[in-house]
């Protein structure tokens, strides 16, 4: 069960989304989003049900986000409410345009474009990232008058009523299995030849691990195997050779063969032979151009 | 700042565990052996297991604690699925004929710890994680947890129920003295619930995390779009509001009691703050979780209405109170 933070931008201008998704990956560096962009109002109903789907089916949790223009083609900001609100009501939308619809309904907010205050529109989004990712990630709070007061009311709270801070150790706690330590006296920390050693492995072991899967691919998508290519070409030799052997046999004069009446087709049988020769080169040459063309398209 | 206890589940809390791990193993100076390591993270055969449970606390961004639970079998019983030596290594790692005894049912063995020095003398973090460990197992179904507890954990893990099955013994698998220690689940879980007013919303408990807030801590922020409520599992969080450009302390929340639950429903604003009193430990849960828990199981509805109901009733006497105050 994963946890998602997903954002979807829905804006006719696309340069402006981009602008809006530049501003919110760099108001938030520390926290996962996912940003997705759509050009119109019913491009976005689409991408936002498959999203929700695909994650749903794996049971994954989302917090979704639509920032949305009002005025868009085929299908305009409030219809997309409408119509995103048929299916579920806990995604939050903001809608961005000149005159504030007035929407009731909680969980949609109006933003006047452009957008001015880029730190209101930042505390906007920053409200929605909840606890969980704040903590896990490491975000600050925001910097607000409130959150300043609060602060003060703390301090002063812990100051009249004398509370004590959890002391830090000096010692971790823990209960770890003994076959995780090395054995041995030595104390000193691990060596950095060895830690660079236990790297070449790995990757020593993951490049071979990739060459193995890249040759069973192979196997299974053209049936060429070493062994296969090895035998079929030493019986294609012999046959070959067998064949020039005979031709030249022919064309000697002395041998009681010449009265045969193969004497009288050895012409026809050094045609043959050429011809044999011949198209094996071609063969091979069309099989090497053939299978790297099939290895191109698999890739 | 506030401590945040869950399960690890995504490929970042998994590795972040295995590297806590390392960090604590290299902080208490021992030497990390290279076959269980690589990349500075450790593990072994058993994080493997699809069912092993990997509990972890992030201080903001921080990870600090880390615990591991493994299913507990007779090791004899599963033997066709393991080698001798196999066989030799768990009984090893369990010192099993010590509780096997016990076993009933489906078991879990907690076999790994590891808190950062910074936070081991932090006794809510160390007793929250191993309570969000059994809420999570509690839900799994599973009836017993061991645990070889040492010296440190002995005083938190008492508290939380687990009883001593045998005295204390020097255990060859983690080189020191331990007590071989019990718990059933279902008489621990029964207790956690019973403490709790609004358990109705326990239903809910799919979404289970805890987040541990120091004292002074500002939990809930008035004016913010909250999508998370909080129960007061342990300590004590102050309702505090915002007016005139001062701060008015309200009213406190004591264990067993729910703070922010409107967040959960509706989208709407805050409409007071919250500070921790002292270390507080909340179970956290999230608005989009548990819309989604509403959506496919539509008869939870009816428990939300019951917390509900019984807020707007507790509102209504304080108010026939207060009337009553003033008209005196």
């Amino acid at each position: 069960m994963r946890k998602i933070f997903y954002i979807l931008f829905v804006s006719h201008d696309e340069s402006q989304a981009s602008v809006y998704a530049d501003k919110v990956k760099n108001g938030f560096p520390q926290i996962p989003i996912n940003i997705d962009f759509a050009t119109d109002g019913s491009k976005a109903l689409e991408k936002f049900e498959k999203f929700y789907h695909r994650h749903r089916q794996k049971g994954d949790f989302l917090h979704r986000l639509v920032i949305s223009d009002i005025n868009m083609p085929v299908m305009d900001g409030l219809t997309l409410v409408k119509e995103i609100r048929k299916t579920e009501g806990s995604s939050v939308i903001f809608l961005l345009g000149d005159k504030d619809p007035d929407i009731d309904d909680p969980a949609v907010d109006f933003i006047e474009t452009p957008i001015v205050n880029w730190t209101h529109f930042l505390s906007k989004v920053e409200s929605l990232i909840p606890e969980e990712f704040r903590i896990t990630y490491g975000m600050p709070k925001a910097d607000t008058h409130i959150n300043k007061k609060l602060n003060e009311f703390s301090v002063q709270f812990l100051k009249e009523n004398g509370v004590d801070q959890t002391k830090k150790g000096n010692l971790p706690a823990s209960i770890l299995p003994k076959y995780f330590e090395e054995d041995g006296e030595d104390q000193s920390p691990v060596n950095s030849q060895d830690i660079k050693d236990d790297k070449d492995t790995v990757i020593k072991l993951l490049n071979r691990k990739l060459k193995r899967l890249e040759k069973t691919q192979i196997k299974q998508e053209f049936g060429l195997s070493k062994k296969r290519i090895l035998i079929q070409t030493s019986i294609e030799v012999i046959f070959l050779g067998g064949l020039l052997f005979y031709t030249i046999y022919l064309f000697k004069d002395q041998n009681e063969l010449l009265k045969a009446p193969f004497n009288q087709f050895k012409y026809v049988m050094a045609l043959i032979t050429i011809l044999a020769f011949f198209s094996y080169f071609f063969s091979k040459v069309f099989e090497k151009y053939f299978v790297k063309k099939e290895k191109e398209k698999y890739n | 700042m506030a401590i945040l206890i869950k399960k690890a589940e995504s490929t970042k809390e998994i590795n972040d565990s295995l590297r806590l791990r390392y960090l604590v193993l290299e902080e208490s100076k021992k030497n990390v052996s290279k076959i269980f390591s690589s990349t500075k993270k450790v593990s072994d055969f058993f994080d493997v297991y699809p069912d092993t449970v990997n509990m972890i606390a992030y201080d903001t961004g921080r990870p600090v604690a880390t615990l591991r639970a493994v299913p507990y079998e007779d090791p004899e019983k599963a033997g066709a699925e393991f080698s001798k030596d196999e066989i030799d290594l768990l009984n090893l790692i369990f010192d099993y004929s010590e509780s096997f005894n016990q076993m009933k049912g489906v078991a879990y063995f907690i076999d790994i710890v590891a808190i950062s020095q910074d936070y081991s003398l932090n006794d809510l973090l160390i007793k929250s994680i191993f309570k969000g460990l059994l809420n999570i197992l509690a839900t799994k179904k599973v009836d017993s947890v061991f645990f070889n507890a040492p010296k440190q954990f002995e005083d938190h893990i008492k508290e939380i129920g687990f009883r001593e099955l045998a005295s204390k013994f020097n255990s060859p698998s983690l080189g020191r003295d331990i007590t071989p220690s019990f718990l059933d689940i279902r008489a621990y879980y029964d207790n956690f619930i019973g403490k709790i007013k609004d358990r109705e919303i326990l239903r809910f408990q799919e979404t289970f995390y805890f987040i541990v807030y120091e004292a002074g801590e500002i939990c809930m922020t008035q004016g913010e779009k909250g999508a998370t409520a909080l129960l007061v599992e342990s300590g004590e969080l102050e309702v505090l509001i915002f007016k005139d450009d001062n701060i008015i302390p309200v009213k406190s929340v004591q264990e067993g009691n729910l703070v922010g639950e409107i967040g959960l429903v509706t989208n709407e604003q805050r409409t007071a703050s919250a500070m921790a009193r002292k270390q507080t430990a909340c179970v956290a849960f999230d608005r989009e979780f548990f819309l989604g828990v509403m959506r496919q199981q539509p008869n939870k509805m009816v428990d939300m209405f019951k917390i509900f109901s019984k807020r707007i009733r507790s509102t209504n006497e304080e108010l026939a109170r207060l009337k009553k105050g003033q008209g005196e």
